[in-house]
């Protein structure tokens, strides 16, 4: 089933800036969405918590914590706390946000305009992308070029080559496994909705799949977001921490 | 669809831009804000309490030490007190019993003295009572005597009178 891509353009000095637009908004929907459920869930703050938003926050920030420290000490770690925080939240939530909706517009192309920002390898891969040139940046700042550049050639310097391509390897493979299990979880959720809706009365039956593939995705979701967290949090010791 | 192929060239470049540059910011903008408006915050109010439960544990162990040593100074302080009275009884108790001594000894004293001054009493009083009996007895004899005297007798039977009596007095 081919759904349509909303698009918008412009030329920057002969190079078209292409944007798509159902992405886009996806993304902006799941920003203000985090935004605003936080902000009111942390509005009566207490050093003994008086809601259950200020409780959650807090749980959240312990879960995201230990993800850090499980990686390195604290010390270094706390000041990845916040953006660690920020993308699991983002992830989490973008993952989650296409399994209850899904709107496909009734226009020739089929335009699907609800669906998980994550479902698109170019938001993944420039959530990769920045992970990984945020591991490079802290790596100078906290070991020195001198440190930074030491770590390619150790233990072996012939493992330089290899080392190098790892950097790359890293981006891909941080970006992709999370665009493949949203965008395979959201393609079968749509089929699976194309066949519910398809007017048949054995099609009618597909809603009882349709419900245990929703219930499976939200697990897929979280795990893909906290795997997201935890490999960044992974790179980013390894060029952060001095004993590797 | 043309997304899956990786590396294809023209469009899907293009596409990438401009959802990046959307994505980038969104994300940095949400980052910035939610650390200003939730995170630090919220990361404040867990500091005060980590905070003030390192305090309290701190505090109940300092009053924990105090009351451990109080405890040491109060027992030291109850073991000499017990002492002391135990010394203190142990004096009162040699002191009564020397004071019950004396009071016997005093009282065993003065009952002998109180003894002997009646016995020397009874004996002068018994003598002095003799010695009366004795003048009276003279006096009573002279007074016969006298009555005797008066009458008319011979010398003889006055001489045997008075011998008599004498002897008579003398007896008694």
């Amino acid at each position: 089933m081919e759904h349509g891509i909303p698009t918008w353009s412009f030329d920057l000095f002969g190079i078209p800036i292409v944007f798509e637009l159902a992405t886009s908004m996806m993304i902006i929907i799941t920003c203000l969405l985090i935004f605003f459920t936080l902000f009111f869930m942390t509005r009566k703050l207490a050093v003994r918590p008086t809601g259950k938003g200020q409780v959650l926050v807090e749980a959240l920030m312990n879960f995201v914590k230990g993800i850090i420290k499980s990686n390195m000490a604290w010390k270094e770690g706390a000041q990845f706390h916040f953006l660690a925080l920020t993308l699991f939240l983002f992830i989490l939530i973008g993952n989650l946000i296409g399994i209850p909706l899904s709107f496909v517009a009734p226009d020739a192309d089929h335009t699907l305009w609800v669906k998980s920002p994550t479902a698109d390898p170019v938001v993944t891969l420039t959530l990769a992308g920045l992970m990984i040139v945020l591991t490079h940046y802290y790596g100078v700042k906290m070991q020195g070029m001198r440190g930074y550049l030491k770590q390619y050639v150790t233990p072996m310097w012939w493992l330089a080559p290899i080392k190098f391509i790892e950097e790359f390897t890293y981006n891909l493979t941080l970006g992709l496994r999370l665009y493949g299990n949203v965008y395979a979880g959201e393609i079968l959720l749509l089929l699976l909705l194309g066949l519910v809706t398809g007017g048949t009365v054995l099609g009618a039956l597909g809603f009882i799949p349709m419900m245990v593939w929703q219930g499976f995705k939200v697990f897929i979701g979280a795990i893909q977001a906290f795997i997201f967290v935890m490999l960044s949090m992974v790179y980013l010791s390894h060029k952060v921490s001095d004993d590797h | 669809m043309e997304l899956l192929i990786l590396g294809a060239a023209g469009e899907t470049m293009g596409t990438a831009v401009g959802t990046s540059l959307v994505l980038l910011a969104s994300f940095l903008t949400l980052l910035a804000v939610l650390s200003y408006y939730v995170w630090k915050p919220v990361k404040k109010v867990m500091d005060d309490r980590e905070q003030l439960i390192h305090d309290d544990i701190d505090f109940a162990e300092n009053r924990k030490l105090e009351a451990e040593r109080l405890k040491e100074e109060n027992d030291a302080l109850l073991k000499s007190t017990q002492a002391e009275i135990s010394e203190l009884m142990e004096n009162a108790k040699s002191q009564a019993k020397k004071e019950q001594e004396s009071i016997i000894r005093d009282a065993e004293a003065r009952s002998s003295q109180l003894m002997t001054e009646a016995k020397t009493d009874i004996e002068r009083e018994k003598e002095k009572a003799v010695r009366d009996i004795n003048d009276q007895v003279a006096e009573l004899s002279v007074l016969i005597a006298e009555k005797m005297i008066r009458k008319e007798l011979n010398s003889e039977d006055q001489k045997n009178l008075v011998q008599n009596y004498l002897q008579e007095a003398g007896d008694k």
